[in-house]
């Protein structure tokens, strides 16, 4: 079965890391994009927009 | 397929609003209480229905349900996937 054991176990990991925790905090809508700028970046909330890789925000449309 | 500077700009803005729409509807799905947001869908639904009127009177149907009170022009003009929209686009 050694080629389904490929993981890294949390104690090879060292005890600081924990099984992860995913949480989603509730968004409240401040600021929007313009409609076309919201359309060229897949969505119109700002602290949606998370490209890969970080580009510097003001340098892209 | 060249389509002309007009129908394209006006075109792009239809599209980005009802994008926006998307978005907003999204929201309001799990936030229905958040005044600014409906505020905000209300007045881009007014917008893209007054630029859907506007773009099809000048340019013809753009959903088949639309062509169905003219002859049926729907199949003239470009399929989306066949418009340059880079052409001057923003």
């Amino acid at each position: 079965m050694k080629k389904y054991n490929m993981h890294v176990s949390p104690q090879m990991m060292g005890p600081g890391f924990k099984l992860a925790r995913a949480y989603v905090p509730f968004q409240v809508m401040d600021k929007i994009y313009e409609p076309w700028k919201g359309l060229m970046r897949g969505t119109i909330f700002p602290e949606l927009y998370d490209p890969y890789p970080k580009k510097k925000r003001s340098e892209e449309d | 397929m060249k389509i002309s500077k007009d129908r394209l700009e006006l075109l792009k803005e239809i599209m980005a609003l009802d994008f926006s729409l998307i978005e907003l509807n999204l929201y309001l799905d799990t936030h229905p209480e958040d005044e600014k947001a409906l505020m905000v869908f209300k007045q881009y639904s007014c917008k893209s229905r007054e630029l859907k009127e506007k773009y099809e009177n000048q340019f013809g149907p753009l959903t088949a349900s639309n062509g169905a009170n003219r002859e049926w022009k729907w199949i003239e003009d470009p399929w989306p996937w066949e418009i340059d929209y880079e052409m001057g686009g923003r």
